[in-house]
């Protein structure tokens, strides 16, 4: 269980997130969304611990990353994977390395160096595995630099899963491919969440998507929570609230 | 669905083929070298030398060590700041004459004017042919051997050793400028091509503009390297600081030395501070004044205009110093000698020609002269400079590339990356900063320290050999690569080590795994960059009296054997053409 509890988050004088309080079972799917700049990047880059809250509490299990020692923060990060919006790959290592350093954070340095130069056959075919499964597993030795957008997200998709974590966030995963390709990879993950049992927050721009492939939505609106329940009550007025759009 | 895993990844790739390379490239030259440090006759202890030397780092001195210098004799510390001086007036002057040389050569040696008007491509390629090879032969020729050949036919005068100081700064200056032009977007200048203006307005007001703060940043770059080229001109005699060093140190007064080396140091450090501080304001837009602007007039806005007040103060000091330095000060032209500057230059012009042909008037003769000097002692010459050069980059690569990311601000930091690792005692952040601010401090005095100087004081200590130049080449450049890998790591984009380190991973993972794949071939253009300067370094470094060129060179100097002085230039401008050849063909391998 993933509880936020009055989360408030400055850059400076500005206020990212404020008042933010929600609590998010385990295995969930979760469409995260509202309008540019209404905070949705900043929640997950909080709850993957990138950021640090300014006041409030966020808690997985009971622990808070803002108390829990090194090791222990270690621990969480490790059981969340993150796909940021410019996904993070590197272009000029192969698909392969990339997917293994998904698990940098439970290895040694030794051993993540051996990973990349030399990988075993176990985790060369976990890594295909998964390669299957997000549909590009002949990209296996290719170079990130040489693989298409919706590619390259399919390989971050992939890496978030070799995590083995139980949270995944996605932020924004399907801002830069066409609709097909949009359908397809959201298809995808949320497949892949279902079969991995784990819990998935995905911020869209996209009601349509959101709707049609997650069960529960999280409505954001200048740093506050406007909306959080099932996709299927979510209506059109609460669309219009979300966007500030004139009724009638 | 075939499951079955696809071919094994290629074994070799650019990274493993460079590194592999390194490691070979390093051991063949390690082996060339030997494991003989110490070069010393056998009643000599490197130990006694070495400690007699350092622990006079200590307690500098602060007046004349040598007891038996006449009354009325400058005092020590006047002695030394007259020498300060001087090195700074002579890089200056020599830098009032580079900079427009540079800039006027660097325009014609721009690429942007090949794609101007087609009847005129022929004269233009021309032009930038020409331009090329004189400012490559410029710069391809050591600034002390320019001083040499200059003060060997125009006679010792002080403005002759700032013109031969100017030339290859011109050289390099026109070089980097014209890149520097070269690199800029071509949109606005293209723009005011569409809106009627010619090439050179196009030139003037967009391309010319938009370098400019890169143009200024890497003149205040020279700036520094002059004032560390005129410091060793004290080596050729000259009344540089470079001179002082080296009297006390020949006299073994070695508090003298480490005063006149703090001197050296602080002072080019200055330099370094100042090149930093205007470069981070030429690249970032001054802070915009608070208050309502709104209802201000034309003179208060342009009273309250965002601008940063040390650029204009620093452009007009550096112009005054260098007013100053023509004007103020003894006669810059002296010249002390029997024979007039006409005559000397003849006699020099007579000895270039090779000695057989002088006697025999036959220039069938010069052909197996040539090949005799090649014999014994150019192909000897030229393989131990491309050894020394070699050896010290990969030493200092080695070194560099260990500590650079332990003195980037980003990394070594309680918060690597930006991303927090759990509460950080005040002692743990502290610590950090403090090693961030030791090994940075550490590549800025390496680099500060000219490696000819570093050299002259090692051989004191080890002996005269190859080693000592290996090694000062080597600490030389450890601090420069080091700072630029370090600069490289902070600016570089910190994206994936970010998502790396909030993913659990520790400091050196996200840099081993983030920031390094992605920087790495940004860090190894800057080995290929350094390995020609290295090549030229090491040529001046057998000035020394050790077996490379520089030492041919100025034995031949010395015993006024001009012909064969100038063979032994003309190898070393050759080795600097291929090795600066085979630097840019691996740097662009590498982009």
């Amino acid at each position: 269980m993933l509880e936020l509890d009055s989360i408030s988050l400055h850059f400076g004088q500005h206020p990212a997130l404020t008042g933010v309080g929600l609590s998010i079972a385990a295995g969930e799917q979760i469409a995260l969304i509202g309008p540019s700049g209404s905070g949705k990047s900043s929640l997950l880059k909080l709850i993957a611990t990138e950021y640090q809250a300014s006041s409030g509490s966020l808690s997985m299990g009971g622990l808070n990353p803002d108390t829990i020692d090194a090791k222990a923060l270690k621990k969480w990060r490790q059981s969340i994977s993150y796909i940021p919006q410019h996904l993070a790959l590197i272009p000029n290592l192969n698909v392969a390395q990339n997917i293994l350093l998904g698990q940098v954070g439970q290895q040694s340095t030794l051993a993540t160096l051996g990973n990349l130069v030399r990988p075993n056959q176990v985790q060369l075919e976990r890594v295909h595995t998964l390669l299957h499964e997000v549909g590009i597993p002949e990209k296996l030795y290719h170079r990130a630099d040489t693989l298409s957008g919706g590619q390259l997200q399919r390989v971050a998709i992939a890496r978030a899963l070799y995590q083995k974590s139980s949270i995944i966030l996605a932020d924004e995963p399907v801002s830069a491919v066409d609709p097909s390709r949009a359908h397809a990879l959201l298809e995808c993950l949320t497949q892949v969440a279902t079969e991995h049992q784990v819990t998935l927050i995905c911020s869209l721009h996209n009601l349509d998507y959101a709707k049609r492939f997650f069960s529960n939505m999280i409505g954001m609106r200048e740093g506050r929570v406007s909306y959080q329940g099932s996709s299927e009550h979510f209506s059109i007025r609460d669309f219009e609230d979300l966007y500030s759009l004139q009724h009638g | 669905m075939d499951k079955s895993l696809p071919p094994t990844a290629p074994l070799m790739s650019w990274r493993r083929g460079f590194l592999l390379g390194f490691i070979l490239v390093t051991a063949y030259c390690l082996w060339e070298l030997g494991i003989d440090f110490v070069q010393l006759p056998p009643s000599a202890s490197p130990y006694q030398s070495a400690i007699n030397f350092f622990s006079a780092a200590w307690q500098p001195a602060f007046v004349e060590q040598n007891p038996s210098l006449p009354d009325g004799s400058p005092s020590f510390i006047n002695r030394i700041f007259g020498n300060l001086l001087t090195t700074l007036r002579y890089a200056f002057i020599a830098m009032s004459m580079a900079v427009p040389a540079g800039l006027v050569l660097g325009f014609f040696a721009s690429r942007i004017w090949l794609d101007a008007t087609k009847h005129l491509k022929p004269l233009l390629w021309a032009n930038y042919l020409a331009v090329r090879f004189i400012t490559t032969v410029m710069r391809s020729i050591h600034e002390l051997i320019w001083v040499l050949l200059f003060l060997s036919f125009l006679g010792d005068s002080p403005l002759t050793a700032c013109i031969a100081l100017a030339i290859p700064f011109t050289g390099t200056l026109a070089k980097v400028f014209s890149e520097i032009i070269d690199e800029q977007d071509p949109a606005s200048s293209e723009h005011i091509h569409l809106a009627g203006g010619s090439s050179v307005q196009a030139f003037l007001a967009a391309r010319f503009v938009i370098a400019l703060p890169d143009l200024l940043t890497y003149t205040m770059y020279r700036l520094e390297c002059a004032i560390r080229s005129s410091a060793v001109l004290g080596f050729m005699g000259l009344e540089t600081i470079g001179l002082a060093i080296k009297q006390s140190y020949e006299n073994n007064y070695y508090n003298e030395v480490w005063t006149e080396l703090y001197l050296l140091t602080i002072t080019v450090i200055c330099f370094d501070v100042l090149g930093t501080l205007v470069r981070k304001r030429l690249h970032r837009p001054a802070p915009s004044p608070r208050g309502n602007t709104a209802t201000a007039s034309i003179a208060e806005l342009k009273q309250a205009r965002p601008r940063w007040k040390l650029l204009p103060i620093t452009w007009w000091l550096l112009i005054l110093g260098a007013v100053i330095a023509w004007t103020v000060g003894d006669d810059l032209n002296q010249y002390h000698s029997h024979l007039s500057r006409w005559e000397r230059f003849c006699s020099f012009a007579k000895q270039l020609i090779p000695e057989p042909v002088r006697h025999s008037g036959n220039w069938n003769e010069a052909l197996p002269w040539l090949s005799e000097l090649w014999k014994t002692d150019g192909a000897q010459g030229l393989h131990m400079t491309i050894i020394i050069a070699t050896a010290a980059l990969c030493i200092a690569s080695t070194f560099g590339y260990l500590l650079a990311p332990w003195a980037s601000r980003n990394i070594a930091n309680a918060s690597p990356f930006g991303i927090h690792q759990g509460p950080a005692s005040a002692l743990k952040a502290f610590s950090w900063r403090v090693l961030g601010f030791c090994l940075r401090s550490l590549f800025t005095v390496a680099r500060s320290m000219p490696e000819y100087i570093i050299a002259f004081l090692l051989i004191g200590i080890l002996g005269a050999h190859t080693w000592p130049l290996v090694i000062a080449l080597a600490i030389h450049n450890f601090g420069i690569l080091g700072r630029l890998w370090a600069e490289v790591n902070e600016n570089h984009d910190q994206a994936v080590s970010r998502h790396l380190a909030a993913r659990g991973a520790t400091r050196t993972q996200a840099y081993l795994f983030g920031l390094l794949p992605t920087s790495f071939n940004r860090h190894i253009l800057f080995i290929f960059y350094r390995w020609e300067t290295c090549v030229r370094e090491s040529t001046i470094l057998g000035m020394l009296s050790i077996s490379s060129l520089g030492y041919l060179i100025s034995r031949e100097s010395s015993f006024l054997r001009y012909d064969s002085m100038m063979y032994f230039i003309g190898l070393g401008v050759l080795v600097v053409f291929a090795s600066d050849l085979i630097s840019v063909t691996l740097r662009r391998q590498s982009r």
